[in-house]
Order: C-alpha cells, then sequence, then structure tokens
C-alpha cells in the first residue's frame, strides 16, 4: 500500500510522542516505588544518616608530616586495598630539592613502610638538599569530577554530602576514568577488575567517625570535617589560615585542601 | 517564502516540545534507566570498620591503653603499631586468642623516629645506627630503654641494668650520656649506692 510522505511523516511524529509520553510517566511512577523499598530495608547506621546535612572536607598539612606511612598502611587494611605497590587509596610521596634545582619526587611502595630505609631517594643521593617534605595524597571528591564526567555507564557518582563512589555492579572496567582523573586517584582492582578509588571511608564517616588514615595519624597531618558545621576544625582553617588545592587550573573544584603547599607541589 | 515560514514554525514547535518533555524527563530518566546509585551509597557504608580505636582496645588492655593515652604517645592509635585489630577484638569477643602479629620494635619505632631530612624540624628523631647504648644488647631493641606506650619526653628511661659495670656502658666516659664531671672520684662507690635503677633521675 503506497503511503504518502505527509502521512509518514504524520505517522511518525505521533509515535515519538507518544513514546516521549510513555517514557514520562514511567519516569513518574517507578523512582517513588524504588525509593519505598529502600527505606523499608533500614538496619544499618546509613538509615540515621543524612547524606543532604553534610558537606565533608579533608585538610592536609604538609608542615606535621613526618612521612610514617601509617595512614597509608591503615587504609590498605581498612579498606582491603591489595597490597600491591600499584593499588593506593592514599599514599604519602617525598619531595626533595638539591641545590642544584633538581626536584626529585619518591614514594616507595605507595608510603606504607614508611622512609626510614630510604633516606634518600637514588638520584639526589650525596647531593646538597635544601628542602625536603612529605605530601600525602587521597582523592580530592572534586566537585567538578572529570571521573564522573567521563564513565561511559554512569558507574560513578557524587552523593549528596560530596563523595564520588564506584558502583562497582556498572563498572566495567574501562579504565577511562583512572585516564581522566588529573590526579591519579583511581585504580583498577586486579581480581574484581573495577576501577576502586578513596572513598574517604564512606563506612566510617556515615557512622560517625573518622577516616582510618585519620585516625592513624600520629601528628595529626590530616584533617577531615563538615563544612556545615562552622565550629569543625576542616571550616575554622578554610576560614583563618591560608589553603590552597592540587592543580586548581584544571577547574575540578578539589575538596582536598593543603596547608602551606609547596608551589612545586603537584 | 511561505514554506520558510512553515518550516520555521514546525521547528519552533518540536523544540518548544522537545524542551518541555526534556524538562519533566530530566530529572527521572536517570532514574528509570538505572543510573542512579540507590543502594550504591548504603553498600558503601555498610562496610566493616577495620581500624578500631583505642577505647575499643580498653576493654581488654585498660591499663596499657590508660598509659598510652596519658602519654607523649596520646595522638598514636593503637592500631597504627598493632595493626587494624576488628579481627583480633571479634575473636577476643568470642573468647577465642587471636595474637595480633607485630613487627621489630626497633623497625616500628624508626618508622617514626628516625632522622629523616624530609622530617619537620622539631619532632623527635634519632640516627638509629648510633643512638642507644655501644651495646649489642641494648641496641637491638628500643624497648630496653623505652616504654612505647609511656614514652615520656624527654623519654623516662627503664633502667633493666644493674651494677657499676653496666651503668657505664651508656655514662662512662666519652659514652652516650657520660655521668657529670663531679662523679669522676666516685668510681669506687658503686652507682647503685646513690642510684636506684627504678627511680633513675
Amino acid at each position: 500500500m503506497p503511503i504518502s510522505r505527509r502521512r509518514f511523516v504524520k505517522l511518525g511524529a505521533h509515535a515519538a510522542f507518544g513514546g516521549l509520553l510513555v517514557y514520562t510517566l514511567r519516569g513518574i511512577v517507578l523512582p517513588q516505588s524504588t525509593s519505598r523499598t529502600v527505606e523499608a530495608e533500614g538496619d544499618s547506621a546509613y538509615d540515621r544518616y543524612r547524606p543532604g546535612e553534610h558537606r565533608w572536607a579533608f585538610v592536609i598539612d604538609t608542615m606535621k608530616c613526618i612521612g610514617c606511612g601509617r595512614c597509608a598502611r591503615a587504609c590498605k587494611q581498612e579498606n582491603n586495598v591489595p597490597w600491591d605497590p600499584q593499588c593506593n587509596r592514599t599514599w604519602v610521596e617525598r619531595y626533595s630539592f638539591t641545590a642544584d634545582g633538581e626536584v626529585c619526587v619518591d614514594s616507595p611502595a605507595g608510603g606504607i613502610n614508611g622512609f626510614a630505609d630510604e633516606p634518600l631517594p637514588e638520584e639526589v643521593r650525596g647531593k646538597e638538599i635544601t628542602k625536603s617534605f612529605f605530601v600525602p595524597k587521597l582523592c580530592n571528591q572534586c566537585d567538578n569530577s572529570p571521573c564522573v564526567q567521563v564513565c561511559p555507564v554512569a558507574a560513578t557518582y557524587k552523593t549528596a554530602d560530596g563523595i564520588v563512589l564506584i558502583n562497582r555492579d556498572k563498572c566495567i572496567g574501562c579504565r577511562y576514568c583512572i585516564q581522566a582523573c588529573p590526579y591519579g586517584m583511581r585504580y583498577l582492582l586486579p581480581d574484581e577488575r573495577v576501577a576502586d578509588k578513596c572513598t574517604w571511608c564512606y563506612h566510617r564517616i556515615t557512622r560517625g567517625r573518622l577516616p582510618a588514615c585519620v585516625e592513624a595519624c600520629p601528628v595529626g597531618a590530616r584533617k577531615f570535617g563538615d563544612l556545615r558545621d562552622p565550629e569543625s576544625t576542616v571550616s575554622k582553617i578554610l576560614a583563618e589560615r591560608n589553603v590552597s588545592v592540587l592543580k586548581p587550573e584544571m577547574g575540578t573544584k578539589p575538596k582536598t585542601y593543603y596547608l602551606e603547599l609547596d608551589g612545586e607541589v603537584v | 517564502m511561505s514554506i520558510l515560514i512553515r518550516a520555521a514554525l514546525v521547528v519552533a514547535l518540536l523544540s518548544t516540545v522537545g524542551l518541555f518533555m526534556r524538562t519533566v524527563t530530566a530529572s527521572l530518566s536517570v532514574e528509570v534507566i538505572g543510573l542512579t546509585h540507590e543502594d550504591n551509597p548504603r553498600w558503601w557504608a555498610d562496610r566493616p570498620v577495620n581500624n578500631q580505636p583505642a577505647a575499643a582496645c580498653a576493654e581488654c588492655h585498660e591499663a596499657t591503653t590508660e598509659a598510652t593515652t596519658a602519654s607523649a604517645h596520646a595522638t598514636v592509635n593503637c592500631d597504627s603499631c598493632h595493626g587494624a585489630a576488628r579481627e583480633h577484638i571479634d575473636l577476643a569477643r568470642s573468647g577465642q586468642d587471636a595474637p595480633l602479629a607485630l613487627a621489630d620494635a626497633r623497625d616500628l619505632c624508626t618508622t617514626c623516629h628516625a632522622a629523616l631530612v624530609s622530617r619537620p624540624d622539631g619532632f623527635p628523631q634519632v640516627d638509629p645506627t648510633t643512638h642507644g647504648a655501644p651495646d649489642a644488647a641494648v641496641t637491638s631493641s628500643c624497648e630496653s630503654c623505652h616504654n612505647a606506650h609511656d614514652p615520656g619526653f624527654p623519654p623516662p628511661f627503664k633502667h633493666p641494668l644493674e651494677g657499676r659495670s653496666d651503668c657505664l656502658v651508656c655514662h662512662g666516659p666519652d659514652q652516650w650520656q657520660p655521668a657529670p664531671p663531679s662523679h669522676a672520684d666516685r668510681a669506687g662507690d658503686g652507682c647503685l649506692k646513690c642510684h636506684s635503677p627504678e627511680e633513675q633521675t
């Protein structure tokens, strides 16, 4: 049966409109039912936790860090991170500056054993060191996170309290996010073949505890708290002191702030 | 001309409908096609807490925890040296023995206290190759002199060594901490006549 162009276009438009309408109605009906089932589950600490009432932030005082690496070690144990030196949710870097202008950055095994066995990195041994310090690194939980933007299956997302998490059931292990993170915070779990990263110990902060690395730090170089609470340590530091973030030019809006950060640190 | 106007009208109409549908669906479509993660934050939040606070250790190790939390090591969490204690505590609560493996004291102490140019000034640091008494038995462990659970600042030394000859290993002339010059003529008396090893000042 021949069909006129006019009729064909008309039919197509009707079909498209109808499709959109059905799609919209489904959208209105379905989410309510799913959220109801989630609320009904209720027996974990997460039920009493209100993500929207918090805005977490992390502050690192590079002048206090002694490079003992207890943070990186505690993190591995807390989050069952593989001992493989390629897999780190947090690590400690050592910056060494020589008199002839060289800058050397090293982090043996992510610093989990500290630096006592290697008083200086190989490259600068025997040279005059003008300054040297440690810089702990962990996920910046960027407000404008490249890793979330690039994920092709939307497996990674930001929670209402500002933490970037990965849904392991959805992650296809394509490593795009690992490439996208300007801070190198992500890695692939060797057995599960899914991306993994620091969650600021989501299981601890939602229970009102501190992240494991903060608790493990013997010198208070790591501070964690809620920016919604004006009395919290991090709120006060951000209000009163000079803080900076890593790679501000990337526009990622990190929530890990550094005190006394040397300009050479990237 | 009229065909251009009609085309423009069709485009405008379609755009309006499209924009309307988008505002209605945008907030919901992500959930409908399963791109939100309602259960996933819960999954993360339900992970077990492996590193335990000192209060958990105090359930059994009350005296040690109390001493440590009142000492210069108050800011050092038990798990920072002893490792994540969840399994140890879970087993202990069910009446099972579950010793926590602890690294050799000298390795453990030097992790923080070995002198490094990168560490902040003012943090107590020593050169592990020269620090301590020049006696193999003593240098083998920091704990011969220092108590990790109550280091003090300056550290109140435990003095397990007794007798004149042993004292001079550290306190003889040219040694690590020589006795004051006024002590030079007291050689025959024996240190213990005046100093009690347990109450050394």
